[in-house]
């Protein structure tokens, strides 16, 4: 009788699981009518009419366009490719070091462009095909099927940031944290570990020379914040989250923007 | 359109089955548990020195070469993990400790469990920067020691191998972490040898691996308060 009874319910179960299975099915169909499957569509044209040429239909950054910048100084050369997708690395990021950027991460990278890396701005594409080709993105990198994007860090901007107050803190800041092994004692990028520097992808790594004043990451007081806070994976700069202290960070960056010749 | 909506069920069902981590551990009491113990042979071996091309005053002008610690046929450093367990022992809940002392890592291989944190130390008057990968490319974090007696503690979030280096400079250090499912693993000692206790009696397979010596998988039946022997051999 028991197991009539178990068999019966199990019957039941696989109807129920069928059912359910049916409804997801026709949710899913039905929702390729109204756009769901466009999207991937639409996102498969914009990269290849936007981002093809350099990142590679596999997006492995192996593009037609190969090296895309070049430096050249103090006799050593560097090289950058556009990025390799595939490797689900990500530069700038609001996330704390080795998480996945968010979506407002990788849509500012994409309307603003990276400067000195060849990168443009894409400010005038449309707010639906930057959705569609930032979904077309993710999918060459299995590694966003298995982590979450991280959570972005807060950045609340004190007063006397920028200031020359907190810029003079900041330089012995940047003193005591040894930046200047890889930045150098004045920002230029030529420390003495410059030589020794690698990216991820075994490419020759440079420092940024905050003289040239034209950071990756973004040209606001917030931006220089997050790179210091977050870190820039993908290459050596670590994140100082846990290693110095948020008011700390904020007299770097104070340091850094008089560096760059914009505080006095 | 019917193409793209079995596209899009296949992707969520491949979403499903590899988004799913490894079902959450559970620490429960271990009835009648077994254990495992035996050795790790093979070869060759490489005792060496690796020269130091920065801050020598700190970290001396070499350091040893640990990546294969050999002595007469016994591998220590390799790490032994048994598989698929979802419940059991309780793990450890002290962190892991990775420090930057003399520009060397240590230890320079171990075993912790995901969900553990792991303290990161500066014993060096100089700057570190411990930058580690895991599956071998992807950063899961990198973190700056600038000062000595600097500690920063991490979660370690993904089960997988980890490898650390620094990038201050320091291009020979090198460690290995193996982030495992459960607290079910051992590092071998100087003779090779390794025990895990209270385990649940059951067939199990063992992975052992080196880092330059290679990996082997075995199967392994543990009887209840019975000690299950399992010695394996690597080999380049």
């Amino acid at each position: 009788m028991r197991s009539i009874a178990k068999r019966e319910r199990g019957r039941g179960v696989c109807l129920g699981l069928g059912i359910a299975g049916i409804t997801v099915w026709t949710l899913f169909a039905g929702a390729d009518a109204f756009g769901a499957g466009s999207e991937a569509d639409l996102g498969k044209k914009v990269y290849a009419s936007r981002c093809g040429i350099c990142h590679g239909d596999k997006g492995d950054g192996k593009g037609l366009v190969g090296i895309i910048h070049r430096v050249e100084k103090r006799g050593l050369t560097w090289v950058s490719y556009p990025r390799d997708f595939t490797a689900g690395i990500f530069k700038f990021r609001s996330t704390m070091t080795g998480e996945l950027p968010t979506d407002a991460d990788l849509e500012r990278v994409i309307r603003n462009g990276i400067p000195r890396s060849g990168m443009p701005s894409h400010i005038d594409v449309p707010a639906n095909e930057i959705k569609a080709v930032m979904a077309y993105i993710k999918a060459f990198s299995p590694r966003w099927k298995q982590d979450k994007p991280g959570k972005s860090i807060a950045i609340k901007k004190p007063a006397e940031a920028g200031s020359s107050a907190s810029a003079a803190k900041g330089e012995k800041i940047w003193k005591d944290m040894k930046c200047w092994e890889c930045h150098g004692e004045k920002g230029l990028g030529d420390g003495p570990s410059v030589a020794t520097l690698k990216d991820d992808w075994g490419d020759p790594s440079v420092p940024f020379d905050f003289t040239s004043g034209a950071l990756k990451g973004g040209p606001d007081i917030e931006d220089i914040y997050r790179t210091f806070t977050t870190g820039v994976d993908g290459t050596p700069m670590p994140s100082y989250a846990d290693s110095l202290g948020e008011a700390d960070r904020w007299h770097l960056v104070s340091y850094s923007l008089k560096m760059m010749g914009k505080v006095k | 359109m019917k193409n793209a909506s079995r596209f899009t069920m296949g992707a969520i069902a491949a979403l499903f089955l590899t988004a799913s981590p490894a079902l959450a551990y559970e620490a429960a009491e271990v009835k009648d548990g077994g254990s495992l113990s035996g050795t790790v042979t093979g070869g060759p071996g490489k005792a060496g020195t690796l020269k130091v091309t920065k801050n020598e005053d700190v970290c001396g002008k070499t350091v040893a070469d640990e990546s294969g610690k050999v002595k007469e046929n016994k591998i220590e450093g390799a790490v032994v993990t048994i598989q698929g367990i979802a419940k059991g022992k309780k793990a450890d809940t002290k962190p892991a400790v990775l420090d930057n002392a003399q520009c060397v890592f240590h230890p320079h291989v171990q075993a912790a469990m995901v969900g553990s944190k792991i303290d990161i130390l500066n014993s060096d008057p100089i700057l570190h920067n411990s930058h580690a990968y895991i599956g071998g490319k992807i950063t899961t974090f990198n973190v700056a020691l600038p000062t000595k007696g600097q500690k920063v503690t991490k979660d370690l979030k993904k089960a997988g191998l980890m490898d650390v280096k620094c990038d201050a400079g320091h291009t020979w250090m090198k460690a290995w972490i193996v982030v495992h499912d459960s607290p079910y693993y051992a590092v071998t000692d100087a003779k090779g040898s390794f025990k895990i206790d209270n385990v649940p009696p059951g067939k199990y397979k063992v992975k052992v691996w080196h880092e330059t010596l290679g990996e082997t998988e075995k199967e392994v039946t543990i009887a209840a308060k019975a000690d299950a022997k399992l010695d394996a051999a690597l080999k380049k």
